[in-house]
């Protein structure tokens, strides 16, 4: 489904990454193909979908999300790249069920420092972690 | 005295000076240095099965974008594959269409470094239009 804020949210991130507030940002993480996914989503869409968008790129992504206030940043790595072993394997009370939202599923990160793990979701050893606030022009 | 065989020739030779003159006038002055630069680069999938993507390599130096590639891409069976490209080579930026017999179409002349980035926001539209339009064709 064609979603035009997302195109937007997409453009702005590469608009910014380029010649923006975040030229001097390294995205964190690399591809099996040695390239820098960045995979974009919006608070309000489902988990489901953004999983679906992560699964696609190989399963580890530079992930931008945008809210009504902010734009987070989020790293989904490989598992055995993670120096800690994730807090969660999404199996906890309050863990975002299937009709959650992107934007309840990173606030359940940042819940979680050492990160989220969703390899059965990605179809790789994956985590997500280290959800920060990132600033745009 | 010039004979009639000769005319057509003379006529096409000036046609392709004046050609040759019209392409070259669209070039300015900079050529970027990517020594010491940093460099970077990062794919945007364009649809929820990663089939298009846009590719860009950027170059920095101090902060400030000094050269950039950025590629159209569609993937296939080998793997993904550039249907357009553009980039700022010979004091234009310009987009190499995915016909290789066609020219190279002129984005914005280069005269200065402030040049790059007026043009990588002009290629940033067009990339994005052409991976939009190569989705929603699906």
């Amino acid at each position: 489904m064609v979603n035009p804020l997302l195109d937007a949210f997409r453009r702005e991130v590469n608009v910014n990454l380029a010649c923006g507030a975040l030229v001097d940002f390294d995205l964190p993480v690399t591809s099996d193909h040695g390239g820098h996914p960045v995979v974009v989503a919006l608070e309000e869409e489902r988990v489901s979908a953004l999983l679906g968008r992560i699964r696609a790129v190989g399963g580890f992504a530079n992930l931008f999300v945008r809210g009504s206030k902010q734009v987070r940043m989020v790293s989904v790595i490989g598992d055995s790249c993670a120096i800690a072993t994730p807090d969660d394997v999404m199996t906890g009370d309050d863990v975002p069920g299937p009709t959650a939202t992107v934007g309840m599923f990173i606030d359940y990160v940042e819940r979680n420092p050492n990160g989220v793990a969703i390899s059965a979701a990605v179809g790789h050893p994956s985590c997500a972690r280290d959800s920060r606030v990132v600033e745009f022009a | 005295m010039v004979r009639r065989g000769q005319q057509g020739r003379q006529k096409l030779r000036k046609a392709r000076r004046d050609a040759s003159a019209q392409l070259e006038s669209t070039r300015g002055e900079y050529r970027a240095d990517r020594t010491g630069a940093r460099m970077r680069d990062w794919d945007a999938p364009y649809d929820d099965s990663n089939s298009v993507r846009l590719q860009f390599i950027v170059w920095h130096r101090r902060s400030t974008l000094i050269d950039f590639v950025v590629n159209v891409q569609v993937l296939t069976s080998e793997g993904w594959d550039t249907v357009e490209s553009f980039d700022c080579c010979h004091g234009h930026c310009h987009l190499h269409p995915q016909n290789a017999d066609l020219e190279p179409r002129t984005i914005a002349q280069l005269d200065t470094v402030d040049d790059v980035v007026k043009a990588f926001a002009q290629v940033e539209q067009e990339a994005h239009d052409r991976a939009r339009i190569i989705r929603d064709e699906g």
